[in-house]
C-alpha cells in the first residue's frame, strides 16, 4: 500500500480537527485507514499511553511524529507495513522483544521499556496533544538523539 | 531431664560425653542425635536461659553495634536473638531453603568464597533435617504448585529461575522438643547455665571443661570428652574471644580470624515495582499460600541462574514479589494499563483483570565476605562479669552494584519474555541507603569453616583447628551465605557434626 507521509502527518496534525477527527478523516484514505486504525486497537486505553508518551517525550524533546514513524515502521513511506490487526500484532510484539534482547531498553521513571513501545506512546500523546488543543507539535527534527539505557 | 541450675552450688562439676553450649536448633538436634544413637552417651545441653524470655537474662545480650549500612541501632544486638531453650527459633518465620550448589564453590568473583564441602555434601543432611522442622514433602515438579500446569516466571530465561521456600509451622525447638527433653535418661539440659569461659589444658590442644555461672553468681563447671559451641553467630565468637587462659587472642584465633566476616542477608525494601502481563502466567506461585500438596505454606521467589551469575560475576539474590493490587503509584497504573496490550493483545483485549498484576518487588541478596565486618569485645561487661560485644557490620559497594546489576537484567528478561515490566529502583553507583537496608536477623562468618587455619577458624568437620575436641555448630561455620534462610542449612550441618561425633565416640 502507498501512504503519503505528508498526507498523513497533515491529517494528524495540522487541521486542527484533533487526533480522533484526524484518525476518521484517515478511515476515508484506504492507503492509511489500515495501518492507523489497527496501531491504535493496540492501546485501548490511549489516556495510559498518552501519559507514559509524555513522560518519554519530557526526556526526549527532539522526538516528532516523522521520526517516530519512521523508526516504527522505516518502510512506511514506500508502501511497505504490516498489513491488518493480525500482521501489525506480531510486527510490534516482535520488535518490542527484539528491543529487549538487543539492550534497546530505555528507562522512564525508572521502568525499563522498550524504545518500540515508548514510541508507540508517544505517538498517541503527540495526537492528544491535539485533542487537547495543545500547539502544534513539530514534524521533523535533525536529531534523534534519544538515550539507550545499554546493560553490559 | 530438665535441670534447674540456678540453685547450683558454687564448685559443682558435673560430667557428660559431650557437653553443648546452646540449646538452640543446632545444639538440641546434634544432643538428639547422638543420645539417641546410644544409651551409653551422655550429652548435657548448657542453656543460659529457662524454659521462656526473662529479661533479665537477654540483658547479657546487649551490645554496641556499628557499621556502614542500617541496623546501627544497638538494638540489633539483642532483638534479633533469644536467650531461652529453643533460642532463635523462638522468634524464627519458618522460611527454608537450601543452599545452592555454586554457594558452596570458590567463584573467582568473590573474595574468601568456597567452602570444603560440597552441596552434594550436604544434600543428605538437608533431607534428614526436614522431618526436625516437620517439612514432610520437599521435592516438587513446579508445575504442581499453585495453579496446576501454568507457567512459572522468566520459564523460558537462562538467567532467572524460580526457587521456592517451604515454610515450617515455625517449629520452636524449646516447646516443641521439650518433653522429648525431659524424658530422655541420657540427656541433661540445664537452664540458667551460662557459659562465660572455655578451659583449655595446658597444651592449649584439648579443652578441658566449660565454667558457667548461675544468675546468682555461682560459679560452677562442665566436663565431657567433646565440646560443641552452638550459641549463636554472635555469640560463638564472643565465647571463643573471652576465653583466653591458654590462647592470649582466644581459642581459635592465632591467625585473628574469630569474630570476622560477619555477614548478614541483605534486604533492600522496595527495590523495585513489577507489573505482570500474561493472564496465563502462574502468579500465585510468587505470593505465601497454603499449598495441599505439601501440606504447609510455600513462596516463590526469582533468583539469578549460575550461569548467569558466572557470566555478569553477580552475587546470589532472591527477588520477592510484594503487595499485588496495592501501592499503585499512578505511573505505574498507566503502565499497568497500556502497556500489557504490546505482549499479549488477545488477552488484552478480553479485558482480563487477572492481567493487571503489579506491586513491588524486593530483594534479599547475600553479603560478600569482609573481613573487616566484624564482631570484637568492648572494655564493659556485663552482669556475669564478660565483656559485651562489639558490633562492625560493614557492606561493600560490590555488594549493592551486585544487586542493582541483578534487576537491570531482571527487567530485560521481563520484557524479552513478555511477562511484563520491572522499574529499578536503586541509583546507579549511589551507596547504601540506610533507610532501606535491613538485615534479616541472620548472623553468619564469624568463626567461618576452611580446611586451612590461616583463612577459617573451624575445618569442614566443624572443628576448632588447633583444638581437638572442641566444635562449633551453627551458622557462624557458614563461609559463604547465599540468599538462603540459615535455619535448614544450620540443621544440615548439625546433622553432619552429629555423625561425626558418633563416631568419634562410639
Amino acid at each position: 500500500m502507498n501512504i503519503s507521509r505528508r498526507a498523513f502527518t497533515v491529517s494528524l496534525i495540522a487541521s486542527g480537527l484533533g487526533a480522533g477527527a484526524a484518525l476518521k478523516l484517515l478511515l476515508h484514505a484506504p492507503s492509511k485507514k489500515d495501518l492507523i486504525l489497527d496501531t491504535s486497537k493496540l492501546l485501548p486505553h490511549i489516556d495510559s499511553a498518552a501519559a507514559i508518551g509524555e513522560s518519554y517525550l519530557e526526556l526526549n524533546q527532539e522526538l516528532s511524529i516523522d521520526l517516530i514513524l519512521d523508526d516504527l515502521f522505516p518502510d512506511w513511506q514506500a508502501g511497505n507495513v504490516p498489513d491488518g490487526a493480525d500482521s501489525i500484532y506480531p510486527f510490534l510484539h516482535n520488535k518490542i522483544r527484539t528491543d529487549f534482547e538487543e539492550n534497546r531498553v530505555e528507562l522512564v521513571r525508572k521502568w525499563h521499556l522498550s524504545s518500540t513501545e515508548l514510541k508507540i506512546c508517544a505517538l498517541v500523546a503527540f495526537t492528544q496533544r491535539h485533542d487537547n488543543n495543545s500547539p502544534p507539535v513539530k514534524t521533523a527534527s535533525p536529531s534523534r538523539n534519544t538515550k539507550v539505557h545499554q546493560i553490559s | 531431664m530438665i535441670i534447674e541450675a540456678r540453685s547450683f552450688p558454687e564448685g559443682k562439676v558435673v560430667e557428660h560425653d559431650v557437653a553443648i553450649i546452646g540449646g538452640g536448633p543446632a545444639g538440641i538436634s546434634i544432643a538428639r542425635e547422638i543420645a539417641s544413637s546410644s544409651p551409653m552417651l551422655s550429652v548435657g545441653i548448657f542453656e543460659g536461659g529457662g524454659t521462656s524470655y526473662e529479661e533479665e537474662g537477654h540483658q547479657l545480650y546487649h551490645g554496641l553495634n556499628t557499621g556502614s549500612v542500617l541496623e546501627t541501632d544497638d538494638s540489633y544486638i539483642h532483638s534479633t536473638r533469644l536467650r531461652y531453650l529453643g533460642g532463635t527459633s523462638n522468634h524464627w518465620h519458618g522460611w527454608c531453603l537450601p543452599l545452592e550448589e555454586l554457594d558452596f564453590k570458590k567463584r573467582s568473583w568473590v573474595n574468601h568464597s568456597g567452602w570444603p564441602v560440597t552441596g552434594a555434601d550436604l544434600a543428605p543432611y538437608y533431607e534428614r533435617a526436614l522431618p526436625l522442622i516437620q517439612i514432610h514433602s520437599w521435592n516438587y515438579p513446579l508445575r504442581t504448585v499453585a495453579k496446576g500446569n501454568r507457567p512459572t516466571l522468566l520459564k523460558e530465561s537462562s538467567s532467572f529461575k524460580t526457587a521456592i521456600f517451604h515454610r515450617s509451622p515455625p517449629v520452636r525447638f524449646g516447646s516443641e522438643y521439650r518433653d522429648a527433653l525431659k524424658q530422655s535418661k541420657n540427656i541433661s539440659v540445664y537452664l540458667h547455665a551460662n557459659a562465660v569461659n572455655i578451659s583449655s589444658h595446658s597444651d592449649g590442644r584439648n579443652i578441658t571443661q566449660i565454667d558457667l555461672r548461675s544468675p546468682e553468681g555461682a560459679g560452677w563447671s562442665a566436663k565431657a570428652r567433646l565440646y560443641i559451641l552452638a550459641a549463636g553467630g554472635l555469640e560463638n565468637p564472643r565465647l571463643l574471644l573471652l576465653s583466653r587462659n591458654k590462647h592470649a587472642k582466644g581459642i581459635g584465633n592465632h591467625n585473628d580470624l574469630v569474630g570476622r566476616f560477619f555477614m548478614e542477608h541483605i534486604q533492600l525494601v522496595h527495590t523495585g515495582d513489577f507489573f505482570l502481563s500474561g493472564s496465563k502466567l502462574n502468579y500465585k506461585l510468587y505470593e505465601r499460600f497454603f499449598e495441599h500438596h505439601f501440606k504447609h505454606v510455600v513462596l516463590g521467589i526469582l533468583c539469578p541462574t549460575a550461569q548467569l551469575q558466572e557470566d555478569h560475576q553477580l552475587l546470589n539474590c532472591s527477588i520477592f514479589f510484594l503487595n499485588p493490587y496495592q501501592r499503585h503509584a499512578a505511573f505505574r497504573e498507566q503502565l499497568t494499563r497500556a502497556l500489557p496490550a504490546f505482549d499479549h493483545p488477545e488477552e488484552f483485549k478480553k479485558e482480563s483483570k487477572s492481567i493487571f498484576r503489579a506491586g513491588s518487588l524486593e530483594s534479599r541478596s547475600e553479603q560478600s565476605p569482609n573481613p573487616d565486618s566484624r564482631v570484637t569485645l568492648l572494655p564493659e561487661k556485663d552482669a556475669l562479669g564478660m565483656q559485651r560485644l562489639h558490633l562492625d557490620w560493614r557492606l561493600q559497594q560490590t555488594d549493592r552494584d551486585s544487586v542493582k546489576k541483578t534487576f537491570d537484567i531482571l527487567a530485560r528478561e521481563f520484557g524479552k519474555h513478555a511477562d511484563g515490566r520491572v522499574r529499578v529502583l536503586l541509583n546507579e553507583n549511589s551507596s547504601w541507603e540506610r533507610s532501606k537496608t535491613l538485615g534479616g536477623a541472620h548472623h553468619m562468618g564469624t568463626t567461618r569453616m576452611h580446611s586451612s587455619d590461616k583463612y577459617g577458624v573451624v575445618n569442614s568437620d566443624c572443628r576448632v583447628h588447633g583444638v581437638d575436641n572442641l566444635y562449633i555448630a551453627g551458622s557462624s561455620v557458614f563461609p559463604t551465605v547465599g540468599f538462603a534462610n540459615p535455619t535448614l542449612t544450620i540443621l544440615a550441618l548439625a546433622l553432619r557434626l552429629a555423625d561425626h561425633l558418633k563416631e568419634r565416640l562410639l
